[in-house]
This record gives C-alpha cells, sequence and structure tokens, in this order.
C-alpha cells in the first residue's frame, strides 16, 4: 500500500503535475467559454456584457 | 499453458478496456448534463454546504463539468492515459470525501451528480456514495494498470 502511495505521490510531483494543470486550465477556459456564450443562465459573467459601439472618427 | 495464460492476459485487457471505456463514459454523462444545467449545479454544489467563497464555489461550478467531461473524453480515446486515469482517481476521491462528510452531517440534499433531476433513487446520496466508491475503485485500478498498452 504504501509503495502505491509513494508511487502516487512521484507521479503529482513528476511530469503528471504539468499535464494535471493543462486538464485543469484547459477545462477552466472551456467551461467560461461555455458560460461566456450561453444567452441565460450564467454563473461567472451574471451580467448582460457591455455592447461596443464604433463611432466614426470626425475629420 | 501458454495458451491459457496468453487467454487470461488477452481477456484481463479488454476488461481493462470495458472498465475505462465504461468510466469514461459515467465521467461524460455526467458531465454533459452538469454542462446542461449550471444554474441548478451550482444550487446543489450549495447544498453540500462547503463554506466556500461565492466567488470559488461559481468558478467550480462552471469548471468542473467540463473537467469531468475532458477526463471522460480522455479515458474513452486513451489520451494521456496515465494523467486522465490520475486526474480521474483524484475526482472520484473529491467525490467520496465530499459525500461522506455530507451523510456524516446529515444534510438532507440531492447528490447532482447527473443534473438536477429530483426524485430517482440513484440521486440518494448512499447511492451515490456507493457509486463513488465504485469508481473510486475502477480509477483506481486503471490508474495501478497504466503501463499495460490497450
Amino acid at each position: 500500500m504504501s509503495s502505491i502511495l509513494n508511487g502516487l505521490w512521484c507521479s503529482l510531483k513528476a511530469k503528471q503535475s504539468f499535464r494535471l494543470i493543462v486538464l485543469g486550465m484547459l477545462a477552466l477556459a472551456l467551461g467560461l467559454a461555455l458560460d461566456w456564450l450561453r444567452p441565460a443562465q450564467r454563473l461567472v459573467f451574471p451580467r448582460p456584457l457591455p455592447v461596443f459601439k464604433i463611432t466614426p472618427s470626425v475629420s | 499453458m501458454n495458451y491459457v495464460r496468453k487467454f487470461l492476459q488477452r481477456s484481463s485487457a479488454q476488461a481493462l478496456l470495458g472498465l475505462r471505456c465504461s468510466l469514461g463514459a459515467v465521467f461524460c454523462l455526467a458531465g454533459f448534463y452538469k454542462i446542461s444545467d449550471p444554474i441548478g449545479f451550482h444550487g446543489d454544489l450549495l447544498a453540500y454546504d462547503l463554506s466556500l467563497p461565492d466567488s470559488v464555489s461559481r468558478l467550480i461550478a462552471v469548471a468542473f463539468p467540463s473537467l469531468e467531461l475532458i477526463c471522460g473524453v480522455g479515458l474513452i480515446i486513451g489520451f494521456w492515459r496515465e494523467s486522465v486515469a490520475l486526474l480521474a482517481l483524484i475526482m472520484s476521491t473529491i467525490f467520496v470525501l465530499i459525500l461522506a462528510q455530507a451523510m456524516a452531517r446529515g444534510l438532507d440534499l440531492n447528490c447532482g451528480c447527473f443534473g438536477t433531476a429530483r426524485g430517482h433513487w440513484f440521486d440518494l446520496p448512499s447511492i451515490a456514495l456507493i457509486r463513488a466508491f465504485i469508481m473510486l475503485w475502477a480509477s483506481f485500478w486503471l490508474y495501478r494498470r497504466k503501463s499495460q498498452p490497450l
């Protein structure tokens, strides 16, 4: 049992941690994008997003 | 004798593949249902009374279903097999711990594992805890056998 736990700990310390971080960031980005694209029921972006108007420059 | 050994090895590999795909399908299904109703999942998360700040619980409600979906797809297609098995192990451990603390505190809640469908027997916390233990066992088994090529 201790060897399994030791293996888990070594995996977490080694390259697995990098891959876990990548997967976590990917999930966060996907979740935020889905939340942004959702027309209603938003959790992180609850208010309507600001509308930007482009005004022509006066020359 | 050699034939028997080869047969057992092949059966073991097929069982492992079946286990991986089944666990992946469960993660995909759970992630999909949660993504389709984020407000409901956030409500279920609040019912666990984890004393998290509002912004953190919102971020978890947004990111966790995507993580489940990525983990499920990774398990099915066999992408980064070792890391995805480790991720499944970590997530299953979190499920077990959260459900166990909720049951120990006697919280009356819907597990929220597969969306917010109410009144189903598989939404009971005790059934969800058994399911989480099965998922923990499956992901632990997959993680231990990570080196086996499939």
